[in-house]
C-alpha cells in the first residue's frame, strides 16, 4: 500500500509581498498546479490514500475557481482517498459548503476519526479548544495492527495564544503509533517518537515567501509487510533561496558584485533568490544594488536586502575638512540612531556629490 | 614635505619619464598638451592613489582617464623627503583597486617600510584626495574668472569637497526638493499621495471583508439547512422502514403464492406420472423393447401389404372369372376366329360402298328447295297474319295482305314438291341396281355370320372390327391370367402363414399393458406406449425440476410457509407520507444551494481582497521606504546646515588673517578695510560702504584669489606644508601684475615648494 502524506498546501494564500502583483498570481497558481501534480503523481504510482494533514487552505477565502479545481482534481481521482484534516488555516468549512462532497473524500472529525485499509488504520483528529486536553487519552490503537495517526500544530509543551495547537509528543509515545503524519511546520522533519515509532512534518509544497526556503514536497509512505517506510520527495515547482552575504572583507563594490555572481551560479535561475548583504562598508564604498539586482534578472525572481551597516566615525573623518567631513561629524554627534544615522550621511552626501536623490 | 624625483612607468601620454624636483619653485615651460595635467594627477595618485567609480564620464574617473595610451604598467614610483628622510613610493594600477599595488621603500636602509601605509597622503597631509587636490592644486580657471562670480564658489569646493559648479546651496536645494516631493503634508507629496492610496485600498478592504462577514452567516445557513435535511432524511427513513417492512409482507405473501402455485406443479406433474404409469403396471418395457415391437408391426404392415397384392388377385381372379364366363365351354381356333375376321372386313367394305351411293342420292339440290319452301311458308303465315291484323283498318290492305299470304302459302307447297320428286329422281345413273342388290344380300349374310359369331361373346355388336379385337384381348389376357392365379395363390399361402405367427407375437406382447378405454390399431397401440414411455421420462425431469425449484425457492427466500402475513398497514398513505418528505427535502437541498451560490458569489467577489491586501502591504512598505527617506532627507538637510555653519565659523578668521597677509605681501600695501563674510564673500569698505570686489581690476581679482587658495592652504594644512602645483594660473595677467605674481612666488616658495606649470617663457 503506498500513501501521500502532505500539508500546507495554502492554496489561494499571499506570496511574497516583493513579488509584482502579476508574478505573485502565477505563483498562486503554481501552488494548485503543484498539488494536481502532486495527485498525478499518486495516481502514476498506484498510491491508495493521499493524507492532507491540515492547512489546505489560507483563510476563508477560497476562490471558486480554486475550489472547483480542487474538487475536479479529487473526483477525477476516485480511485484514490483524500484524507483531509482540517488545520488552523483552514477557515473555510471547505466541506460544509459543498453541495455534492465526493465519495473519496474523506474527513477526520474533531474526535478520533479511523479510516481502515486492509494493511493499516489512519486516525485522526482535528484539534480544538475541546478536545486538546483530552485527545491524548481518547487515542487508543490496536497494538497488533499497523497505525498512522495524523494531527496538525505545533509539537511543545504548552499552548500558544494564537491559533495554534500544541502536540506534546511525550503524551503520544507507547501509544502504537507507526507514522505521526503532521501538518504546520513548513519543512520537512523526520524524528524518532518512540521505539515504534516516527513523526513526521510533510512540509509544505511550495515555498510562497523566503520564511519556506529550501526543498519542499511531500512524503511517500510505503507500507508492506506490516513495516511503513518513508521517504521525502522533493516537488516544488520552484525552491526559494536566500544567501546571506558579507561584505566586510570587500572595499571595491565590483569585487562583492562578481563574488556575489559567481555565488549565484549554483542555483538553478528557475527559482526564487534573496540575497542579504550583511557586514560593515567604510563611507568610500559606493554600493549599486539597483545594478546588481538588474544583473540577477535572469533569476525567476531576485532581491536584494541590504543589512549592511555603514561604518564611519569621527576619527575616520577628523581629517576631512571639507564639508562633507563636517556633515557626517554633525551627523555623528547627534542623537539619530544608528539606521537614521547611515541613511541621513547616506543621503547629504548623495546631495553634496550632485547625485539624484 | 618636499618632492625629490619621479619616475613615470605609463601614466595617460607620459611614459618612462623622469623628473627631478628641487625645493622652492619648480618651473617647467612646457607647450599646451605635453602633459601637465597628467603629471600633476600622477603625483597626487601616487599619495593617494586612484578611485574606484562607476561614472562613464571620463573627467570623473581618473582610473579610466590615465590609463597608459600605449599600454604597458601603468604607474610609477616618486621619492620624497619627510623628516630627514628619503622614501620612494611605488604604485600600479589596474582596474580596480583591488588589483592596485604600493609599496613605500626607506631609501636610507632600501627595504620596504610600514611607515606609512598605502594611505600615506592623508596620512602625511591630513586631508583626504578631494580636499588635497582642491587645495594644492591650482589650474588656470581658478584665477582667470571674475572674483565677485567665482570667489566664495571657489572657496566653498575647496572646502566642501563639491564639484565645481555644486555646492552648499545646490545640495541644501536638492535635499529640499526632495522633502517637498516627498513631504506628507502637501497634496502634491508623494507620501501625501501614497498615504491616500492605501486609504483607498483599506476603504475596499473594509467594504470586502463587511462582504465577507455574511460568508459566515450564510455558511451557519448553510450548516442549518444540513441538520434540516438530516432530520428530515430520517424521518424519511423511518417511512421507508415502514415501507419496506410492508414491502417484506408483500414479499412474503408471494412467496406463499408462489410456493403453493409450485407445490401444485409438483403435484400435478406426480398424478400425471402415475396415470401413465398405470399403462405398465403390469409389465415395465423399454423404449427398445417397443423399437422391437414397433418392427414387428411394421413387418406385419408389409406382410398385410403383400397380401394386398390380394387385391391385384382378386381382379386377376375376377377377371379369370370372367374370361372362363366368357369364354365358357367353347373353344376357338386360330382358322375360326381368321374366318371371322375376313367376314367383318367384307361386311365393311360392302356397307362402305353401299353408304357413299346413298349419300350421294340425298344431298344434291335438298337443302336450297328446303329453304325456299320455307321463306315461303314463314312469309305466308306474316303476310295472312298482317292482313288479320288490319283488316279491322282497311279492308284493302288486309284483303291485299291475305291474298299474298295465301299465294306465298301456295309457293312454298309447290316448292316442297318438287323437292320431293328430285330426290327420286336423283339417284346415280351409273348405279347398277342389281348388282346393288346382291351386294346388300351378301352384306346380309356376312352380318348374320358375324353376328352369330360375335353374340356368343358380346351383344349389341355394331362395330364387328372393334368387337373383334376385344374378343382377341380377352383370348390373350384369359391365358396369361391363368398363369398367374396359379403363382399368386402359392406366395399368398406363405405370406397368410407368416401373418398369423407375427400378429399372434404382437398380440401377446400388446396384451401386457393397459389400453383402458382406448381403441387403437396395433401400431397406435405402440405409437402410445412409446410416447407414454417419453412422456413418462419427461414428466421424471419435469418433476425433479419443479421440485428443485419448490426446495430452492424454500431455501432461498427462507421464509416459513405458515406464517401469517396479514397487515393492516395503508401503503398508500405511507408512500404519499414519503413523497411529501421528499419534497420537503428537495426545498431544503434547493434552498442550500441557493445558500452556497450566494457563498460562491461573494467568495469570488472576496478573491479581489488578496489582491488588495497584497497592493496595501506594498504601498505601506513603499509608504514606509518613503517616510524613513523623508526623515532622513530632513536630518541630512539639518545637519548639513549646521556643518556648513560651523564649517565657515572655524575658516573664517583663519582665512581672512591669511588672505590679509598674502595680500599684503603681494600688493605691498594693507587691506584694513577687507571684509570676508561667512560664505567668503569679500567686500571692501570705503567711505563707509561695503564694496563689490568686482570695483577692482581683473588682475587684482585674480591676485586676491590667488592670495585666498594659499591663505586656504595655510589654514588647510598642519605642520606638513604640502607641494603646490600652478597650472599655469598668470596666463591673463599683464606684465606687471605677472612680474608681482613671479615674485609673489618666488617669496611664497621659501615656505612651499611649488611646481609650476608654464607654456611661456615670460611667465617663467
Amino acid at each position: 500500500m503506498k500513501i501521500i502524506h502532505c500539508a500546507d498546501l495554502h492554496l489561494d494564500s499571499k506570496m511574497e509581498t516583493n513579488l509584482s502583483a502579476a508574478k505573485a498570481k502565477e505563483r498562486k497558481k503554481e501552488i494548485l498546479n503543484t498539488f494536481e501534480r502532486m495527485v498525478d503523481y499518486a495516481a502514476t504510482n498506484q498510491v491508495n490514500a493521499i493524507i492532507i494533514a491540515g492547512d489546505m487552505f489560507d483563510t476563508s477565502r477560497i476562490t471558486n475557481s480554486t475550489k472547483n479545481r480542487v474538487l475536479n482534481t479529487i473526483r477525477k481521482n476516485a480511485q484514490i482517498d483524500f484524507l483531509y484534516l482540517s488545520g488552523n488555516h483552514d477557515e473555510s468549512n471547505f466541506i460544509s459548503i459543498m453541495e455534492d462532497v465526493p465519495t473519496n473524500l474523506k474527513v477526520f472529525g474533531s474526535s478520533w476519526t479511523t479510516f481502515h485499509y486492509p494493511t493499516a488504520n489512519i486516525t485522526g483528529l482535528v484539534l480544538n479548544e475541546s478536545n486538546r486536553k483530552t485527545f491524548y487519552d481518547t487515542l487508543q490503537l490496536p497494538a497488533e495492527q499497523l497505525n498512522i495517526v495524523v494531527l496538525h500544530g505545533q509539537i511543545g509543551q504548552t499552548n500558544s495564544k494564537d491559533k495554534t495547537e500544541i502536540i506534546n509528543l511525550n503524551k503520544l509515545k507507547n501509544k502504537n503509533i507507526d507514522y505521526l503524519a503532521l501538518g504546520h511546520i513548513h519543512s520537512y522533519i523526520k524524528e524518532t517518537l518512540d521505539q515504534r515509532g516516527v513523526y513526521c512534518y510533510s512540509g509544505c509544497l511550495e515555498g510562497r515567501g523566503f520564511d519556506e526556503c529550501g526543498e519542499k514536497g511531500f512524503v511517500l509512505l510505503e507500507i508492506e509487510n506490516g513495516k511503513v517506510e518513508s521517504q521525502f520527495v522533493s516537488f516544488a515547482q520552484r525552491q526559494l533561496i536566500e544567501l546571506v552575504f558579507d561584505i566586510t572583507p570587500y572595499a571595491d563594490w565590483f569585487v562583492i558584485e562578481d563574488k556575489i555572481l559567481e555565488l549565484v551560479k549554483a542555483y538553478d535561475q528557475t527559482n526564487l533568490l534573496k540575497i542579504t548583504l550583511r557586514g560593515k562598508y567604510p563611507i568610500q564604498l559606493e554600493k549599486h544594488i539597483g545594478m546588481l539586482e538588474q544583473k540577477l534578472d535572469q533569476f525567476y525572481f531576485a532581491k536584494i536586502k541590504d543589512e549592511t551597516t555603514l561604518v564611519v566615525t569621527n576619527q575616520d573623518v577628523a581629517k576631512d575638512i571639507s564639508l562633507r567631513g563636517e556633515f557626517i561629524r554633525q551627523v555623528l554627534a547627534s542623537d539619530l540612531t544608528a539606521a537614521e544615522k547611515e541613511q541621513t550621511i547616506l543621503i547629504g552626501l548623495k546631495a553634496l556629490a550632485g547625485e539624484d536623490l | 614635505m618636499k618632492l625629490v624625483k619621479c619616475h613615470i612607468e605609463n601614466f595617460g601620454k607620459l611614459t618612462n619619464f623622469d623628473f627631478n624636483f628641487t625645493a622652492g619653485l619648480n618651473c617647467i615651460k612646457e607647450s599646451n598638451g605635453w602633459g601637465k595635467s597628467t603629471l600633476a594627477t600622477f603625483i597626487k595618485a601616487m599619495f593617494y592613489g586612484l578611485p574606484t567609480t562607476t561614472k562613464k564620464d571620463l573627467a570623473a574617473n581618473e582610473r579610466k582617464k590615465y590609463s597608459p595610451w600605449q599600454g604597458g604598467n601603468y604607474g610609477g614610483n616618486l621619492v620624497f623627503a619627510i623628516n630627514q628622510k628619503q622614501y620612494k613610493i611605488e604604485r600600479f594600477f589596474g582596474k580596480n583597486k583591488a588589483e592596485d599595488t604600493f609599496v613605500l621603500i626607506d631609501l636610507s636602509t632600501g627595504k620596504q617600510t610600514k611607515a606609512f601605509t598605502e594611505d600615506i597622503g592623508l596620512e602625511i597631509f591630513g586631508l583626504d584626495a578631494d580636499a588635497f587636490e582642491r587645495s594644492s592644486y591650482i589650474p588656470q580657471k581658478l584665477l582667470d574668472s571674475n572674483l565677485n562670480e567665482s570667489l566664495a564658489q571657489k572657496l566653498n569646493q575647496i572646502i566642501q569637497g563639491t564639484t565645481d559648479n555644486y555646492h552648499y546651496e545646490d545640495a541644501y536645494n536638492a535635499l529640499d526638493q526632495k522633502r517637498a516631493s516627498l513631504s506628507n503634508n502637501k497634496k502634491t507629496g508623494q507620501i501625501q499621495n501614497l498615504a491616500s492610496d492605501i486609504e483607498d485600498v483599506v476603504t475596499k478592504i473594509r467594504d470586502l471583508e463587511t462582504s465577507g462577514q455574511s460568508v459566515e452567516i450564510l455558511q451557519q445557513q448553510v450548516i442549518a439547512k444540513d441538520l434540516e435535511i438530516n432530520a428530515l432524511l430520517q424521518e424519511q427513513n423511518q417511512v421507508k422502514q415502514q415501507i419496506n417492512t410492508y414491502a417484506q409482507l408483500q414479499q412474503k405473501q408471494a412467496n406463499q403464492e408462489l410456493f403453493a402455485e409450485l407445490n401444485a406443479k409438483v403435484i400435478a406433474t406426480k398424478n400425471e406420472i402415475q396415470v401413465k404409469q398405470a399403462v405398465f403396471e403390469r409389465y415395465q418395457t423399454t423404449a427398445a423393447e417397443i423399437g422391437t415391437y414397433v418392427t414387428l408391426e411394421k413387418t406385419i404392415a408389409a406382410t398385410v401389404n403383400a397380401m394386398n397384392i390380394k387385391a391385384d388377385r382378386d381382379y386377376v381372379a375376377q377377371r379369370y372369372q370372367t374370361l372362363s364366363h366368357y369364354f365358357g365351354d367353347k373353344v376357338l381356333t386360330t382358322e375360326t376366329t381368321d374366318a371371322v375376321y375376313h367376314d367383318i372386313l367384307r361386311y365393311n367394305a360392302l356397307k362402305t360402298q353401299s353408304d357413299n351411293v346413298v349419300k350421294q342420292c340425298t344431298v344434291s339440290g335438298n337443302h336450297r328447295q328446303r329453304w325456299l319452301s320455307f321463306v315461303l311458308a314463314l312469309f305466308a303465315l306474316l303476310s295472312i297474319l298482317g292482313g288479320v291484323l288490319l283488316l279491322p283498318v282497311q279492308l284493302v290492305g288486309a284483303v291485299f295482305l291475305l291474298v299474298l299470304g295465301g299465294v306465298a302459302l301456295l309457293g312454298a307447297g309447290f316448292v316442297y314438291l318438287i323437292n320431293l320428286i328430285n330426290v327420286k329422281t336423283s339417284m346415280p345413273q351409273h348405279f347398277d341396281l342389281e348388282q346393288l342388290s346382291e351386294r346388300q344380300t351378301e352384306m346380309k349374310q356376312l352380318k348374320e355370320r358375324i353376328n352369330t359369331f360375335l353374340e356368343q361373346y358380346e351383344s349389341g355388336v355394331t362395330d364387328y372390327l372393334t368387337a373383334y379385337q376385344n374378343l382377341m384381348a380377352n383370348i390373350r389376357e384369359y391365358a396369361q391370367i391363368k398363369v398367374q392365379m396359379a403363382h399368386q395363390n402359392d406366395e399368398l399361402n406363405e405370406l397368410s402363414q407368416k401373418l398369423t405367427i407375427e400378429q399372434k407375437q404382437l398380440e401377446k406382447y400388446l396384451a401386457r399393458f393397459n389400453f383402458t378405454n382406448l381403441t387403437l390399431n396395433n401400431a397406435e397401440k405402440l405409437t402410445f406406449l412409446k410416447q407414454t414411455l417419453l412422456d413418462l421420462e419427461q414428466l421424471s425431469v419435469r418433476l425433479a425440476t419443479e421440485t428443485q425449484t419448490l426446495e430452492q425457492f424454500k431455501t432461498k427466500k427462507h421464509f416459513d410457509v405458515n406464517e401469517s402475513v396479514v397487515t393492516r398497514v395503508d401503503i398508500n398513505e405511507l408512500q404519499q407520507n414519503e413523497k411529501k418528505i421528499q419534497d420537503r427535502i428537495d426545498q431544503k437541498r434547493d434552498e442550500k444551494s441557493q445558500l452556497i451560490a450566494q457563498i460562491n458569489k461573494i467568495q469570488d467577489d472576496l478573491a479581489a481582497l488578496n489582491d488588495l491586501e497584497y497592493e496595501k502591504v506594498n504601498l505601506q512598505n513603499n509608504l514606509n521606504n518613503l517616510t524613513d527617506t523623508l526623515q532622513a532627507v530632513k536630518a541630512a538637510m539639518k545637519y548639513l546646515k549646521a556643518a556648513n555653519e560651523s564649517l565657515a565659523t572655524k575658516f573664517l578668521a583663519p582665512m581672512k588673517n591669511g588672505l590679509d597677509k598674502y595680500l599684503t605681501l603681494i600688493t605691498e600695501c594693507e587691506f584694513a578695510n577687507l571684509n570676508l563674510d561667512t560664505d567668503f564673500n569679500i567686500t571692501f569698505e570705503e567711505y563707509g560702504k561695503l564694496r563689490e570686489v568686482d570695483y577692482y581690476s581683473k588682475g587684482y581679482q585674480n591676485l586676491i584669489n590667488l592670495c585666498l587658495r594659499f591663505a586656504l592652504i595655510d589654514v588647510l594644512y598642519g605642520q606638513e606644508k604640502p607641494f603646490i602645483v600652478l597650472d599655469d594660473p598668470f596666463v591673463n595677467l599683464d606684465d606687471d601684475k605677472i612680474a608681482k605674481a613671479k615674485e609673489f612666488l618666488q617669496k611664497l616658495s621659501e615656505n612651499y615648494q611649488l611646481i609650476y606649470f608654464s607654456c611661456h617663457e615670460s611667465r617663467c
